[in-house]
């Protein structure tokens, strides 16, 4: 936890932000809120004419601490991806802990922390800092089977980052066939009428395939450099997990690793967008799998001492 | 960026403030683990603070849209019952 939140410090080294990525374009959108009350229904940027399909949470969230605060927005942007780590790495824990016990959490948080790939994507101020740890406490609900808070996290995910819950949406339907959940169905059914709630106010209308990003099919490419990237030792040990999920029937857990697989490699689907954004959910799959398999691991040498 | 020891401590105040009310509401209802009382608290918070943002700040838009939703099932619940049988 320690080394995840100093790591995360960097995100406050930069002269304003780290400047790689369109942070400042979720930024401003935070301070106009903080500044005038108001949520921008439309963009900030390119003239200010088209209207904003970014779902609110992370903005608000953000907005909210800020005024709360009384801090700069741009400082508590930086902040929140501090604070939001430590929320991250404390949910990987817990749901790992429902695969394998305080080992496999434990396990879990720390390669969490070591790929480079998780950190690339929740270092920076986006709403992902957010959307990871709120799809990873859903999934944990959903495990728990309390319904009102698997719910909540859903919802929650649904207006916190497009990209997270659409991996959410995936594996709550796969896992709601394959384990017959009735409790994730609902949680897949409220984060659908959330979604598409904010959607018709937003954009007034249901329709998400000609939003801009959908219609140009925007991707990049999968590169064994991507695959690296997830870590080395999740790598390792992630097929042990996988098998452990197979053995012992963690329905959710094989879930994750399908839906993940199945949206990270979406061309096989016919569809062949967002791959490289998709990738970060496969990458969060094979840590969780990783660090089950490596709690497994050191039991079966704990058993053959 | 320069942050000073009263900014940084300001945000960590306001962020632990979210966590406060439902920290305490659950410590209360039933004893949860640190990591899973942190969990739930900070879930329940975010959605308080996103409904609230929604709501109260805003959305104008949203509220009266939730103002007619509140109105209208009140309604229906009046003359429900007080319909014949």
């Amino acid at each position: 936890m320690l080394f995840g939140i100093w790591y995360r410090l960097k995100a406050l080294e930069g002269l304003v932000h780290p400047t790689y990525g369109n942070t400042m374009y979720h930024t401003g959108i935070i301070r106009a809120i903080v500044e005038t009350g108001f949520m921008p229904v439309y963009d900030l940027s390119y003239g200010g004419f088209t209207k904003s399909f970014y779902v609110p949470a992370y903005r608000l969230f953000t907005a909210s601490v800020s005024s709360l605060s009384g801090t700069d927005p741009i400082v508590s942007a930086g902040l929140m991806v501090v604070a939001l780590g430590a929320v991250s790495i404390c949910a990987i824990y817990l749901l790992g802990k429902e695969f394998g016990g305080p080992w496999a959490g434990a396990c879990c948080a720390i390669l969490f922390v070591l790929s480079p790939e998780l950190t690339i994507y929740t270092i920076r101020p986006f709403p992902e800092v957010l959307g990871v740890p709120m799809l990873l406490l859903a999934l944990y609900f959903v495990k728990k089977q309390d319904l009102g808070m698997a719910v909540l996290a859903s919802v929650l995910t649904a207006l916190t980052h497009q990209t997270s819950a659409a991996v959410l949406g995936s594996v709550l339907l796969v896992y709601s066939v394959l384990a017959r959940d009735k409790k994730a169905a609902v949680a897949l059914l409220s984060m659908f009428v959330a979604y598409f709630a904010w959607q018709l106010y937003a954009l007034n209308s249901l329709d998400i395939f000609s939003m801009r990003q959908i219609a140009l099919k925007e991707s990049g490419k999968i590169t064994l450099m991507h695959v690296e990237r997830i870590g080395l030792f999740a790598l390792l040990a992630a097929p042990i997990g996988a098998i452990k999920a197979v053995k012992k029937r963690h329905w959710l857990l094989a879930s994750f690793a399908i839906a993940a697989l199945l949206l990270a490699k979406n061309e096989w689907l016919g569809i062949g967008i967002f791959n490289d954004r998709l990738f970060t959910f496969l990458a969060l799959a094979v840590v969780v799998l990783g660090g089950v398999g490596l709690a497994e691991l050191g039991k079966m040498w704990g058993e053959a001492k | 960026m320069n942050i000073g020891v009263l900014e940084f401590a300001s945000f960590a105040a306001a962020f632990a403030f979210l966590f406060l009310a439902p920290g305490y509401a659950l410590l209360r209802k039933k004893k949860y683990a640190l990591p899973e009382l942190a969990a739930r608290a900070f879930a329940i918070s975010a959605g308080v603070v996103l409904v609230e943002s929604f709501l109260l700040a805003s959305f104008v838009g949203l509220s009266a849209l939730s103002l007619a939703v509140v109105v209208g099932a009140t309604a229906m619940l009046f003359f429900r019952s007080a319909s014949p049988g």
